[in-house]
């Protein structure tokens, strides 16, 4: 690449060091790896997974392809709150980080679309038959329209149009990817007329996208709470809890990436500071104490009056088998509001801290997505069947890591061509 | 209201509309509970497909709101 | 239109499982899958202690959760009351089977093996053993598209990657015959036909006897009666629990 780094425009494009290089190799050989165990899933059946039926085979159909899809669209999350927050609240000190929470959402959405064709028997003719016969009374319509083809889209298009200042900006200067820059810039001339109209526009794609977010996350949430004949998934609390632990992956999400965009990209340093970091901490916060609160009145509600069947999930969570999981998860949510708070009362708020909050709140969602889904399928049947087990196989966590892993190498990667934080957003350090 | 408004608008109400009317009319009979096989297949083949192609329609309205050439419009 | 139904007594059941071979012989499932289960069930704590046999099919409810859930139509409910999966439509997402309540759904993890039930054919000492008479290896009646919808449900293990369920033996029933289970059962204890027929043995059965659905609070609308017995409860346990599908 022939574009210097030094000056504040670049931030960190075109800059390709060892680490890169290394970087790329690495995520790039795990890909790899995933598409090899999706490969063997492909040609032998779902047989190679540990998922089986429940029932008389005592396994679980759905395991960790599907409680991924769900972690994965929910951090998609992350995109549309910042740009929401920034747009409708004007929250500028979260502007520094709106195209990577963007990039964040279109990229998560992807990996939670290739989830489910991983998780598909049939995934080919799950695309065709999909688009040909989908049912809207089916809870997995809203799955597959608006949150593949409506909120991805929508995301797609805010983040063009988002972009195309800084393509104008970056083509300016003559470099290798001078035409992708103008292709993407599309005739932009800066003027006075299409900032306002820009504002304009993305104040009105914000309004339009949050319901498209907040259906999508339901009906997603929707797909297990409609379970009538299913305890521990049957209840009314599933679309609400998703779209709030979404919300708080997204947003731990993000504080992760910013600091990882900090780290490798010194000119980010000056543009994303503190405030950002405060503000994604506090929102983080608030909405982890939320969800807090959700699995509070879940599990004392069916602890206290549920049938034998739920009763038994509450046992089997908080006691038994699954307690690991739950109580991993929760101590791992509590630390990150823990965190939250001492800051907060503190009134000092610190990069570290909250990445830190981040990580845990990640951690604590795949943990709640992992328990959401399997435990009801083992040990939930209404009828006398024995209880089940389920057990991944290498395939299966060969193919998350792998997608996970696509994800980050695409990101990586963009960051590469095109400015991963907006060029000319005020400072906020 | 300038043409690129118009045309932009209308764009977005008609992706509007089209989503509207293939999830409620073009797709699988609403019928519940789901008691003959026409409740199984969409009224008119790829009526999914036209309901995302509407919401589609409706983001596209943007790209085209800001791209319609023409710099100084009245505002 | 008939409004198929059919009934399980109770008190005839002496849970041989004659009805499980019968059906697995008759739609050629894989191992370890019984779209016909039958529980024994037994409840109390030694020496008093009970045992009861309950035969499990698909229910085929009038307000199926899996026709419900089913994203692309796969499985539909027809208007004789038969719940269907259309094999060629299942994209394989597994919904049916996790909303079911009743355990009925079998997903067909792997490509049928070679060795399946009744690959006969296939063998050349049992073909030369058997001369002329080898039986078929694959029911052609499987492949055949049936209902005034013309698709295609008889039938398993035809490709990996879709659902499989109990279809009351669709590709019998539509030649005017009974389900598998219920012509094999050494007892009786099955009946099936048309509700709307005063005549029919359904009929007769439902209007003699004691009977419950399973499930009722769910809100399924099942369309299998139980007669002269009780439901399961939390108090029974299963003995001799086929377990299986775990295999390669």
């Amino acid at each position: 690449m022939s574009v210097q780094s030094r000056s504040y425009r670049d931030i960190g494009v075109g800059r390709w060091g060892p680490l890169s290089f290394l970087s790329t190799a690495v995520l790039a050989a795990v890909v790899v790896v995933g598409a090899v165990a999706y490969s063997r899933q492909f040609i032998h059946g779902e047989i190679v997974t540990g998922l089986r039926d429940w029932g008389t085979a005592g396994g679980a159909p759905w395991g960790l392809y599907i409680s991924f899809v769900v972690y994965f669209i929910g951090v998609s999350f992350a995109g549309i709150s910042i740009a929401a927050l920034v747009r409708l609240l004007r929250i500028t000190a979260l502007e520094p980080v709106t195209r990577m929470a963007e990039l964040l959402t279109i990229v998560s959405l992807v990996l939670g679309a290739f989830s489910v064709l991983a998780d598909l028997g049939q995934p080919l003719r799950g695309i065709t038959n999909l688009f040909r016969y989908a049912r809207p009374q089916s809870p997995f319509f809203g799955t597959f329209s608006l949150v593949m083809a409506g909120y991805l889209f929508a995301s797609l298009v805010y983040f063009y149009l988002a972009g195309r200042r800084d393509a104008y900006l970056m083509a300016q200067q003559p470099s290798r990817l001078q035409a992708f820059y103008r292709w993407w810039a599309a005739g932009y001339r800066d003027s006075a007329a299409e900032r306002a109209r820009h504002e304009r526009t993305s104040f009105l794609l914000a309004v339009a996208i949050l319901p498209l977010l907040v259906t999508a996350h339901s009906t997603l949430g929707l797909v297990f709470g409609l379970m009538g004949g299913r305890p521990g998934w049957f209840s009314a609390l599933q679309a609400p809890g998703f779209v709030v632990l979404a919300g708080v992956s997204g947003l731990g999400h993000i504080a992760v990436l910013a600091a990882l965009v900090r780290w490798f990209i010194p000119e980010a340093r000056e543009r994303i500071g503190v405030p950002t970091f405060r503000l994604l901490g506090i929102f983080t916060m608030v909405l982890g104490m939320v969800y807090l609160y959700f699995t509070l009145i879940e599990v004392l509600t069916a602890g206290y009056a549920g049938h034998a069947q739920e009763q038994e999930l509450v046992r089997l969570l908080l006691l038994g088998t699954y307690a690991p999981y739950f109580w991993g998860g929760i101590v791992a949510l509590a630390l990150a509001v823990g965190l939250g708070l001492a800051q907060g009362l503190r009134g000092r708020w610190s990069i570290g801290a909250v990445v830190a909050m981040g990580i845990l709140v990640n951690i604590a969602a795949i943990a709640k997505r992992l328990i959401i889904v399997t435990p009801s399928l083992t040990h939930g049947s209404l009828l006398p069947y024995e209880d089940g087990v389920y057990v991944p196989t290498w395939v299966e966590v060969a193919i998350i890591i792998g997608l996970m892993s696509l994800g980050a190498l695409v990101i990586l990667v963009f960051s590469k061509l095109f400015p991963v934080v907006p060029l000319d957003s005020e400072p906020t350090s | 209201m300038s043409t690129r408004a118009i045309v932009a608008g209308c764009l977005a109400l008609a992706g509007f509309t089209l989503g509207m009317v293939a999830y409620f009319v073009l797709a699988a009979p609403w019928g519940f509970p789901p008691d003959s096989v026409a409740h199984s297949n969409p009224r008119v083949p790829f009526a999914p497909a036209i309901f995302v192609l509407g919401v589609m329609m409706v983001f596209i309205a943007a790209i085209v709101y800001e791209l319609w050439p023409g710099n100084g419009d009245r505002r | 239109m008939p409004k198929y139904a059919m009934t399980i007594d109770l008190s005839r059941c002496m849970g041989c499982r004659a009805c499980m071979v019968a059906c697995k012989v008759e739609n050629n499932t894989p191992e370890g899958q019984f779209w016909m289960y039958v529980f024994r069930l037994e409840e109390g704590e030694f020496p008093e202690t009970r045992l009861t046999f309950l035969p499990r099919p698909c229910q085929h409810c009038d307000n199926a959760p899996c026709v419900k859930v089913c994203p692309v139509g796969a499985r539909y409910k027809r208007e004789d009351g038969l719940v269907l999966t259309d094999f060629q439509r299942c994209i394989g997402c597994r919904y049916c089977e996790v909303a079911c309540p009743y355990g009925v759904n079998y997903f067909h993890w792997q490509s049928p093996k070679k060795g399946q039930y009744l690959k006969w054919g296939d063998d050349a000492e049992v073909r030369e053993r058997a001369e002329r008479e080898v039986p078929p290896w694959h029911n052609p009646d499987h492949d055949k598209r049936y209902g005034e919808e013309r698709r295609l449900t008889a039938g398993a293990v035809h490709y990996k990657g879709v659902m499989g369920k109990c279809t009351f033996c669709v590709h019998r029933v539509e030649k005017g015959l009974e389900p598998a289970c219920v012509a094999n059962c050494p007892v009786r204890v099955f009946e099936f036909g048309d509700l709307e027929d005063p005549n029919s043995s359904v009929s007769h059965k439902l209007r003699e006897a004691t009977r419950f659905r399973l499930l009722e609070d769910v809100g399924t609308e099942p369309r299998v009666y139980y007669l002269n017995g009780q439901p399961p409860t939390g108090e029974h346990r299963q003995l001799d629990a086929v377990k299986g599908g775990k295999g390669e």
